[in-house]
């Protein structure tokens, strides 16, 4: 049997959260393409599952999580989810705070390149748009999608600054 | 003793430990949590970013085998590293026993 949704998450821990509760109600994630997820039927708590972000990840990469025996189970957009039997122990894909800090700071880099190209592109639509009234409307209305796009990632990044920082002050007392 | 190197993660310790044989990323994981009596637990993330991190360094090497799962090998600059952890690592604890007169 399988569960079709959709759902939007702006923060990736929090979608996290809810595809490892649907796992415990017994709904395992089998493919998820940003905001639309497929669930396959399954025993609760079977499966503890991992997202994780996986710009310019190798082949390489991903031949040692299988080699790990991680089942990668979707790949989209660059986000990638992974499952192990929850039997095996705790799962997780960074176990130390330099690490996670390195994951953090690299998908930051992306996230706000990102957000600056459609704040830059928005507000070039926006000029356009408003300069030609009426056939304009075309490069207002894109120009309003680059500045949702450049707001909901702001969300995202400024989550992950915090988290960063927490992890860092960890570092100044732990090793991590 | 001078600080010729910062001190080590307790993870990528464990990890230039566990290649004092050739092992794969699987291996490592395994011997690190057995060693560590479940304690450690290294995230598969975290093994793959160590070890090119210890490859660029030269502290450890890959060896070429047919196989699909590669395996890796301490080097002799990871070995000294190694050991001069273990001074570091005994001084902590010394200096620990010294003054709290051992944990009983």
């Amino acid at each position: 049997m399988k569960k079709r949704m959709y759902r939007f998450f702006i923060d990736y821990e929090k979608e996290e959260r809810w595809v490892n509760d649907m796992a415990d109600r017994g709904w395992n994630l089998k493919k998820t393409v940003v905001g639309y997820f497929v669930f396959e039927k399954g025993t609760p708590g079977q499966y503890i599952y991992r997202n994780e972000f996986i710009n310019r990840k190798s082949k390489d990469y991903f031949e040692f999580l299988d080699e790990m025996n991680i089942e990668c189970v979707s790949k989209f957009g660059g986000w990638a989810y992974y499952r192990k039997p929850k039997s095996e122990g705790p799962f997780e894909i960074f176990s130390d705070a330099s690490s996670k800090i390195n994951y953090i700071k690299s998908m930051n880099r992306i996230f706000i390149f990102v957000l600056l190209l459609n704040l830059i592109i928005g507000i070039y639509n926006l000029s356009l748009g408003l300069r030609e009234f009426v056939v304009g409307s075309m490069n207002t209305s894109v120009g309003c999608m680059n500045l949702i796009v450049a707001l909901l990632l702001f969300i995202p990044i400024v989550k992950n600054e915090n988290r960063k920082k927490g992890l860092k002050q960890d570092l100044h007392i732990f090793e991590g | 003793m001078t600080q010729e190197h910062p001190p080590l993660t307790e993870g990528v310790y464990y990890i230039l430990l566990a290649l004092y044989e050739a092992r794969h990323g699987y291996g490592i994981m395994q011997l690190v949590e057995e060693m560590s009596n479940g304690r450690v637990r290294l995230g598969a993330g975290t093994i793959y970013g160590a070890i090119k991190t210890l490859l660029e360094r030269g502290w450890i090497e890959a060896l070429d085998g047919d196989g699909r799962k590669k395996e890796y090998i301490i080097t002799e600059t990871g070995k000294t590293v190694v050991e001069y952890e273990i001074l570091r690592l005994r001084e902590l604890f010394d200096n620990g026993i010294r003054i709290t007169r051992g944990v009983e």
